[in-house]
C-alpha cells in the first residue's frame, strides 16, 4: 500500500502562563489510501493531533516533529500560502456539530458553491450544477430544494451530508472526521457512515475517522489508533480489536454495558500512571 | 408508584401544533427501575419533563405515590422527585461552589443540619470532604455529574428522573456513574426513571423498558426480550441492529417508522 500520510514523533504544547501543557507527546503513525480510526477518552490528543496536520493550532499552541509527511511533503516545512493550498483541497475536515460549522446566514447550496468557485475557479452556473451534483451524491433527496435552505432548516443529519458534501466537492485525497456522528442517532450515524464508506471506496481516498465509541470504530474503519494522554497506546487491525493486547483497550472495551452480558457491577477501568509515561 | 395514563403534550396550536407526545401510558412500581428509550424527538425526555413539572402544556392522568398531579407542583412534590439532567456542564451554576449548590435545596426546604447533609451526600456519591469548597470548573465531568446525583439525593428523594445521566460522559466515567447509580438504588430502594438513546446503557439498568417512536411508545419490554434481542416491533430492531455498530447491509435496510400508521 502506498503511504499517503506519515506522521513522526508529533508533539504539540501548549503554554499558558501557569503551566505547560502537553496534548500531544510523540505520536508517529502512518496510512495509506484506508480507513483508519482514532479513538480516545476526551483530552487524549485525537482530536490534537488531526489539527496539527492541518496547521489549525494557533499560537500559544506549538506544533513540533521529526516529519509530517503527506504525499511526500512536509506539511511542517511550507509557508501558509502553499498551506492553504493543501488545506481542504487535498486534506479536508469534516466537525463534530453541522450547526457550527455552517454559516447561519448562507444557504446550504451557496457555501457548498463557495468552496467549489475558491478551489476550482469555476463559473457561477458551474458551481451550483457541481453542487447539486455533489448533494445527490451524499444521498440527500431534493438537492434543488436543500440548494436554497438556510442550515437552520436542515435537520442534524442532513446538515452533517452538507459538511461532507462541501468538503469532498474539491476532492481531496484525505478526509478527516472528528467525530462526525456523535451528535447524532443510531440510524442516521449509521446511513451517514454507509455514505462515507462509499465515497473512501469509489474516490480512492483516505479517511481518518475520531471517535470515542470503540466498538463503532471496529466495525467500521480497516485499522485503529488507540490514544490516551498524547500518546498512541497500541494500533491493530479493526477487525482484531477483540484481541487487544494493552490493559487500556482491554479496560475500555470491558467498562461497556453490553446487551449479551448480565448486569452487575460494571469494571471501572483502572489507570495505571505509566501509560503516562509510554512505557508498556 | 407512578402512574401515567393516556398522557398528550402538544406544543404551540393551531395548523403549527406539534403533538409531542400522545397518548403515553405506564406504571413503574415501588423501587423499580424503568426505562424509556428513543431517538431524537421520540418525546422522551418530554415526558420526564411532565414528570417532574417542568412542563405544563400536558394533559391526561399522572399519579405519583398515589397523588394526582395537577400542572402546579408542591413543594412537598418537589422533595421526593428529584431529576438528574444530561448536560453535567450546563446544570450545575458555574459561580456557585459545590457546598452552596448542595444548600441551597436543603435552605429551601427548611431541612436543617446542613453541614451534616452536604458531608453525608458527598460521601455517598463518592466524593470526599475536599470537593466541598471547589467550582465546578475545578471538576471533572464525571465529578460534576457526581454533585448533580447528590444534589438531587440531599433532599433524600423517593424518585429519581434521570434523563440521559451519562451521555455526556466518557465510557470509563460512565461506568463509574452507572455503578454509583445501582448502589444508590439498592441502598435506598429509590425508584428510577431513566431516558437514554443507548439501548446498552438502558438494558443494563432496567427491568422493563419502553420504547418511544415520535411522541408513541411502540413497544414496553422486559429486559431479557432485549437481551435475547427478540423485541416484536420493527422499530426496536431495527434500533437493536443499528446499535450494534456499521454494516453497510443495516444501513441499506434503514426505514422511517411513522407512529401513525402503525
Amino acid at each position: 500500500m502506498e503511504t499517503l500520510l506519515d506522521v513522526r514523533n508529533l508533539r504539540v504544547t501548549f503554554r499558558t502562563q501557569k503551566e505547560t501543557v502537553e496534548a500531544v507527546r510523540g505520536v508517529s503513525f502512518s496510512m495509506g489510501r484506508e480507513k483508519l480510526g482514532i479513538v480516545g477518552e476526551s483530552g487524549s490528543g485525537k482530536s490534537v493531533t488531526c489539527r496539527s496536520l492541518l496547521g489549525l493550532i494557533r499560537p500559544p499552541g506549538r506544533v513540533a516533529a521529526d516529519h509530517l509527511l503527506f504525499d511526500g511533503l512536509d506539511l511542517l516545512q511550507i509557508d501558509s500560502r502553499r498551506m492553504q493550498h493543501i488545506r481542504g483541497r487535498r486534506i479536508a475536515m469534516v466537525m463534530q456539530d453541522p450547526k457550527y460549522s455552517l454559516n447561519p446566514v448562507m444557504t446550504v447550496g451557496e457555501q457548498i458553491a463557495e468552496a467549489y468557485r475558491i478551489h476550482a475557479r469555476a463559473s457561477r452556473p458551474e458551481a451550483r450544477r457541481k453542487t447539486i451534483e455533489m448533494l445527490e451524491a451524499v444521498r440527500i433527496r431534493h438537492p434543488d430544494q436543500v440548494y436554497d435552505a438556510y442550515p437552520h432548516q436542515v435537520s442534524g443529519g442532513m446538515g452533517q451530508r452538507i459538511m461532507i458534501a462541501m468538503m469532498l466537492i474539491p476532492g481531496p485525497d484525505l478526509l478527516i472526521a472528528d467525530e462526525p456522528t456523535s451528535a447524532l442517532d443510531v440510524t442516521v450515524q449509521l446511513q451517514l457512515l454507509a455514505i462515507l464508506d462509499d465515497l473512501v471506496q469509489e474516490r480512492g481516498m483516505g479517511l481518518v475517522f475520531i471517535s470515542h465509541d470503540l466498538n463503532l470504530v471496529a466495525s467500521f474503519c480497516d485499522r485503529i489508533i488507540i490514544m490516551y494522554a498524547g500518546r498512541i497506546m497500541e494500533i491493530c487491525e479493526a477487525r482484531d480489536l477483540h484481541k487487544a493486547r494493552h490493559p487500556y483497550t482491554r479496560g475500555l472495551l470491558h467498562c461497556l454495558p453490553r446487551l449479551d452480558t448480565p448486569p452487575g457491577e460494571l469494571p471501572v477501568l483502572q489507570r495505571d500512571p505509566a501509560w503516562e509515561e509510554g512505557t508498556p | 408508584m407512578i402512574r401515567v395514563r393516556d398522557l398528550d403534550v402538544t406544543f404551540g396550536r393551531g395548523r403549527r401544533a406539534v403533538k409531542a407526545v400522545q397518548g403515553v401510558s405506564f406504571e413503574v412500581a415501588a423501587g423499580e427501575v424503568f426505562g424509556i428509550v428513543g431517538e431524537s424527538g421520540s418525546g422522551k425526555s418530554t415526558v420526564l419533563n411532565v414528570l417532574c413539572g417542568l412542563n405544563r402544556w400536558w394533559s391526561g392522568t399522572a399519579i405519583i405515590d398515589g397523588e394526582p398531579q395537577v400542572q402546579q407542583r408542591s413543594r412537598a412534590f418537589h422533595k421526593k422527585v428529584q431529576m438528574v439532567f444530561q448536560d453535567p456542564y450546563g446544570s450545575l451554576h458555574p459561580r456557585h461552589t459545590v457546598d452552596r449548590i448542595l444548600s441551597e435545596p436543603v435552605a429551601i426546604h427548611g431541612l436543617g443540619k446542613t453541614e451534616t447533609r452536604i458531608m453525608q451526600a458527598l460521601e455517598e456519591v463518592g466524593l470526599g470532604p475536599t470537593f466541598r469548597f471547589r467550582y465546578p470548573h475545578q471538576l471533572s465531568g464525571g465529578q460534576r455529574q457526581r454533585v448533580a446525583v447528590a444534589r438531587a439525593l440531599i433532599l433524600e428523594p423517593r424518585i429519581l428522573l434521570l434523563d440521559e445521566p451519562t451521555s455526556a460522559l466518557d465510557v470509563s466515567v460512565q461506568a463509574e456513574v452507572l455503578n454509583l447509580l445501582t448502589g444508590l438504588q439498592r441502598r435506598r430502594n429509590l425508584t428510577y426513571i431513566l431516558v437514554s438513546h443507548n439501548l446498552a446503557v438502558v438494558a443494563h439498568m432496567c427491568r422493563r423498558i419502553a420504547v418511544m417512536n415520535r411522541g408513541i411508545i411502540v413497544e414496553e419490554l422486559g429486559v431479557e426480550t432485549l437481551r435475547r434481542q427478540a423485541p416484536e416491533h420493527p422499530y426496536t430492531r431495527q434500533l437493536l441492529s443499528a446499535s450494534r455498530g456499521y454494516d453497510r447491509e443495516a444501513a441499506d435496510n434503514i426505514e422511517e417508522f411513522d407512529a401513525s400508521l402503525s
